[in-house]
């Protein structure tokens, strides 16, 4: 080893480190702030007494609740927002979760929860989603990705795909593509049915309520007549498609819709997606398939989803990231 | 006394906060010894488990020992006015999961450091935005500026630096983490795989392949 073998690691342990001198005169009020949140007795829930509806409310109410369900001692209302089993002397701060004993939509909960501590979540003003969704079944050692970039403002529409590195929209070589016209077909569709929850513009999407029972009936107006696992299915769209479109406060009340739906189970233990660490929930079908959102319950980040055939035993895993970029191609 | 000196003296605690005898490059990296560790790796007379499990008011010596050290690998990576809140809601969802905490993890810094980089990931774009303007304009949007006294000096330096912010934006963001955390933070192999849940495999080739991209990029952009 030669003295100049770690000079890339030197450079990038000294960079930025005349940063480090702010460090100390900071500390104070970061530890002030961590303080009065992780000890919010008083003055944080007079101040959440005027507001007692917000949904950030209704998360932090829901979650005590959810720990009370645990240990037997309450039942919590179907959508969060029941004051029962709530006294104003509960610190909401303090979350009672286990990950290895909760269930769906304690998971659910505690996702949405966390959606609505989040700071300084970043809502790009780009026109476009890129969704990266990387494939694989079991312990496939080459999984598919696809690159998907959505128009927003024109329902999501899918101006341009990459799969497997090849780009198949648009496809240069395909003399009968005519995106012009699909575009057009689809403006002529949004100008008259409108946008939907599958078909969102950003303005649709700015409109969606904050709360859970606003979101379910959102989730219902598309389907009327859906079993409950058309409405998940809806809300992990949601979730994956518009993340990073929506706000905390929605993405809160998504996961709370969420939560609210029958028959939605978790599987036992976590799952690992791309090396991190989720937990899956989801639906059985009665055909014996089952299909789960894998979400960090930490970060309320959705990993991705999974699909279990019938009579498979494994299940083919699609790990997603979004992000709004400014133009198709653009990953960041 | 620095990290480097401190596994020298007495060997790192693996994630399971058995002892262990590592060397890493941090061991044969004079750099980073002679610039001083953010990591005091003097052992307290109780250990980090015990501030986790006990009382709730103990919890926060686990701030007044940690806090500082997550505070500069933040800001380096978004700036001080993110790392505050960053810092704050690390601890905060630390204090919310500490019945899940590992009571044989005696070190409790990889778990936070852990929980702190899932944050990150919310503003991998302003990290890579900052990046890019600094490459872009030698101007560092985070307000680090070079000290050096001497012009050439400084002006060698800010080359440096535009051109190593060039190499950092390219990186790929998980191993980026990983380069960071090694190298900033100085956490050792296994504690990296702790922190973030991966295989110690995967963190070794992960941080090999950053440094071999940052290698390449910083020798084509060497004038």
């Amino acid at each position: 080893m030669t003295e100049h073998d770690n000079d890339d690691l030197r450079l990038v342990a000294s960079f930025r480190e005349e940063l480090d001198e702010q460090t100390p005169r900071r500390l104070a009020s970061v530890r002030a702030t961590f303080l009065a949140e992780k000890n919010p007795k008083g003055r944080t829930m007079n101040a959440r007494k005027t507001s007692f509806f917000t949904p950030r409310r209704i998360a932090v109410v829901a979650l005590p609740a959810v720990a009370a369900i645990a240990l037997g001692a309450v039942a919590l209302g179907s959508v969060g927002n029941d004051e029962r089993g709530t006294t104003p002397s509960e610190t909401p701060g303090q979350v009672a979760f286990d990950l290895d004993t909760a269930t769906a939509p304690e998971i659910l909960r505690y996702a949405a929860y966390n959606t609505g501590r989040s700071t300084h979540a970043e809502n790009s003003t780009g026109d476009y989603v890129y969704v990266r969704e990387t494939s694989y079944i079991g312990d496939d050692a080459e999984p598919n990705v696809r690159e998907a970039w959505h128009e927003i403002d024109l329902g999501m529409h899918l101006v341009m795909l990459v799969e497997d590195g090849v780009q198949t929209i648009p496809d240069a070589s395909n003399p009968k593509e005519d995106l012009a016209a699909e575009r057009a077909e689809t403006a002529d569709y949004l100008a008259e049915h409108g946008p939907t929850i599958n078909t969102p513009t950003r303005d649709y999407l700015a409109s969606l309520p904050t709360d859970a029972e606003g979101m379910l009936a959102v989730l219902r107006a598309e389907h009327p007549d859906a079993e409950p696992h058309s409405l998940f299915k809806d809300g992990v769209s949601l979730l994956i498609t518009a993340a990073a479109v929506i706000s905390p406060d929605q993405r809160t009340a998504v996961f709370e819709a969420m939560a609210t739906l029958d028959n939605v189970t978790r599987t036992e233990g976590t799952v690992e997606v791309l090396d991190r660490t989720g937990v899956a929930v989801g639906f059985d079908s009665e055909e014996g398939s089952r299909y789960e959102i894998i979400i960090d319950p930490e970060t309320s980040d959705v990993l991705g989803t999974r699909y279990r055939a019938p009579g498979e035993s494994a299940f083919s895993v699609q790990a997603q990231t979004t992000t709004v970029v400014e133009a198709p191609g653009d990953t960041e | 006394m620095s990290a480097s000196e401190a596994r020298k003296n007495g060997n790192p605690r693996t994630a399971s906060g058995q002892e262990q005898d590592v060397t890493t490059i941090h061991a044969d990296t004079p750099g980073l010894a002679a610039r001083g560790s953010p990591r005091d790796r003097v052992r307290p007379a109780f250990g980090d488990a015990e501030l986790v499990h006990g009382e709730p008011e103990r919890f926060t010596v686990l701030f007044d020992r940690h806090a500082a050290a997550l505070h500069r690998y933040c800001a380096r990576r978004v700036g001080p006015d993110l790392a505050d809140d960053l810092v704050s809601q690390t601890y905060l969802t630390a204090f919310a999961t500490r019945h899940r905490y590992d009571r044989t993890r005696a070190d409790a810094l990889p778990w936070l450091y852990g929980i702190c980089t899932n944050m990150l990931r919310r503003h991998r774009r302003t990290e890579a935005r900052a990046y890019k303007t600094l490459a872009k304009t030698g101007v560092d949007p985070l307000g680090a500026h070079d000290t050096t006294d001497r012009s050439l000096d400084r002006v060698e330096a800010q080359g440096m630096s535009r051109r190593l912010a060039d190499a950092m934006a390219s990186l790929k963001a998980n191993q980026r983490d990983v380069l960071l955390l090694f190298a900033v933070a100085e956490l050792t192999y296994p504690e990296i795989a702790a922190a973030l849940r991966i295989p110690e495999g995967t963190v070794r080739s992960r941080l090999s392949r950053a440094r071999a991209h940052l290698r390449k990029r910083l020798d084509r952009s060497t004038p």
